[in-house]
């Protein structure tokens, strides 16, 4: 067995070196392959919102009958979008239409023109899967004064990220977390060296 | 069984590495502009669904990760072993964790559904996504491979192989200017990084066993691991490029800070195996048994980070 064991030895090197050599040429082959595609292709990114209808910070003086939100890339369901005014009420009504890289969702062409600024919330699925949210704000220049809202207009989400409380937590768990595993390293290490 | 005394450090190194991996997905998240937010004004699932769609994938890359690695060592695939009843108890693994891989998969379907119903009110669209649909083409393939494993086939790894691709040309590569090419890369990236990681668990696992059988097989796993970090540094760093487009937006931008973190992480896991490949691959049945658990536990805790990395990557948005 002992006599053997040289000759199986040198055997799995060998192939191990073809292996490897083959894997090297594969991986330059294609290394350059992609770097032609990367090159072709700059924007592999999340869809974004291009445009809107109102536009972002736009001055209306009245309110369309749809609103309307295109987007950098073709969306899709889920999607979902709203309009809040300034006394809190939501004027999108029906359904909420996606196609291609637009949404759309008609308003309440009913509602009483309440002066002061809406914002349009909205959620959709880029092509990849990943959920794209975010809000769009414009103002009505007319229109009655807004009564105090029954509802708070919804603010928008801090921009500032989490807690530094929630941080801090999580650092000290990963560090536990971390030390935990070094230490039974460290005993399996133990173990073995006894062994 | 490995021997009594083990259980407890090796409970604690899997459980430590989990939990660390669960832990950085979580701040790469928080503080890399990815995490799940609610929209003010708009209906949703609630956090709960969305943070647990957030993190399913991190272990459902280690359950895939563990079908494969012991698929690798089950199917004789890195060569004979010493026993051979290894090689049908290290399949039983296999399959154990391919069933978890699917019971996931079929986890992260149900979230997806529960957010498709609080968004849109029915869940009649669920299947018009393509996201859907590469998970449950995912879930299928785990669910054969993991009978496969079961019945003792070889077929356990390619077919484990085959299901880790549906969802990854679901993601990205469908929108880039050429989806064929950038799926291969992605692919190729994934692969690479599954077949390495899970060898070295499959690894570990043996060594715990027969410390003999471990020496005849590594020599095998470090070529496939030398090539497969290979692979997976170029796609990585020429993906990278390709949604980093300079040094300021590399320090600037959460997206590029994980990158830099996966590379450093990276660069340590290259260093270990070279280390590796000097004291341990080198010495064959020589090698020293406190060189070999030192390495691959370190390496295992690493992997488990720079898994954590990639999957808190593929959710944080590019920067712009």
């Amino acid at each position: 067995m002992d006599i053997a064991r040289p000759a199986a030895e040198q055997l799995i090197a060998m192939r191990g070196r073809a292996t490897v050599a083959l894997a090297l040429l594969s991986a330059v082959l294609g290394g350059a392959l992609l770097v032609q595609v990367v090159a072709a292709a700059p924007a592999i990114a999340h869809a974004e919102l291009a445009s809107s209808d109102p536009a972002a910070g736009a001055r209306v003086k009245t309110l369309p009958d749809v609103a309307h939100l295109r987007f950098t890339e073709v969306v899709g369901q889920p999607a979902a979008l709203s309009v809040t005014g300034p006394d809190g009420t939501d004027i999108a009504t029906g359904e909420v239409d996606v196609v291609d890289n637009q949404l759309s969702r008609p308003l309440d062409s009913e509602a009483e023109l309440v002066k002061g600024t809406y914002t349009m919330s909205y959620q959709v699925t880029s092509a990849d899967g990943h959920q794209i949210s975010g809000t769009v704000d414009f103002r009505l220049t007319v229109g009655q004064q807004a009564q105090p809202a029954s509802a708070p207009p919804p603010a928008a989400e801090e921009e500032g990220g989490p807690s530094t409380g929630l941080v801090v937590a999580l650092v000290a768990g990963l560090v536990v977390a971390l030390g935990l595993a070094v230490l039974s390293v460290g005993r399996l290490v133990g173990g073995a060296a006894d062994a | 069984m490995p021997d009594r005394p083990l259980v407890r450090p090796v409970a604690g190194l899997l459980v430590g590495a989990l939990v660390a991996g669960a832990l950085t997905l979580t701040l790469v998240l928080l503080l890399g502009g990815g995490a799940p937010r609610s929209t003010p004004g708009l209906p949703g699932a609630g956090a709960l669904v969305a943070w647990a769609l957030a993190l399913t994938p991190y272990p459902i890359n280690v359950a895939a990760a563990v079908t494969v690695g012991f698929a690798l060592l089950g199917g004789g695939f890195l060569g004979p072993t010493a026993q051979s009843s290894l090689h049908s108890r290290a399949l039983r693994v296999s399959c154990v964790a391919a069933w978890v891989w699917v019971a996931l998969t079929l986890l992260i379907v149900a979230l997806l559904a529960l957010q498709l119903r609080a968004v849109v009110g029915d869940v009649g669209a669920l299947l018009e996504s393509v996201q859907v649909r590469a998970l449950l083409a995912q879930a299928a393939a785990a669910a054969v491979a993991a009978v496969a494993a079961r019945r003792g086939s070889r077929l356990v790894l390619p077919l484990a192989l085959v299901a880790l691709v549906p969802d990854l040309l679901a993601g990205h590569a469908r929108t880039a200017d050429s989806p064929l090419l950038a799926g291969a890369a992605i692919v190729a990236h994934v692969l690479a990084a599954t077949l390495w990681v899970g060898g070295l668990v499959a690894l570990g696992w043996l060594a715990l066993r027969h410390r003999d059988a471990w020496a005849s097989v590594l020599s095998r796993y470090s070529a496939l691991a030398l090539a497969a970090v290979v692979a997976l540094s170029i796609s990585g760093v020429v993906a990278a490029l390709g949604r980093v487009g300079s040094w300021e937006q590399l320090l600037a931008d959460g997206y590029g800070v994980v990158v830099l973190l996966k590379s450093a992480v990276l660069a340590a896991l290259v260093a270990f195996g070279a280390m590796q490949r000097r004291h341990v691959v080198r010495r064959g049945p020589r090698a020293r048994g406190r060189d070999i658990v030192l390495l691959a536990g370190s390496e295992l805790v690493l992997m488990m980070l720079v898994f954590a990395l990639a999957t808190g990557l593929a959710q944080t948005p590019p920067p712009t």
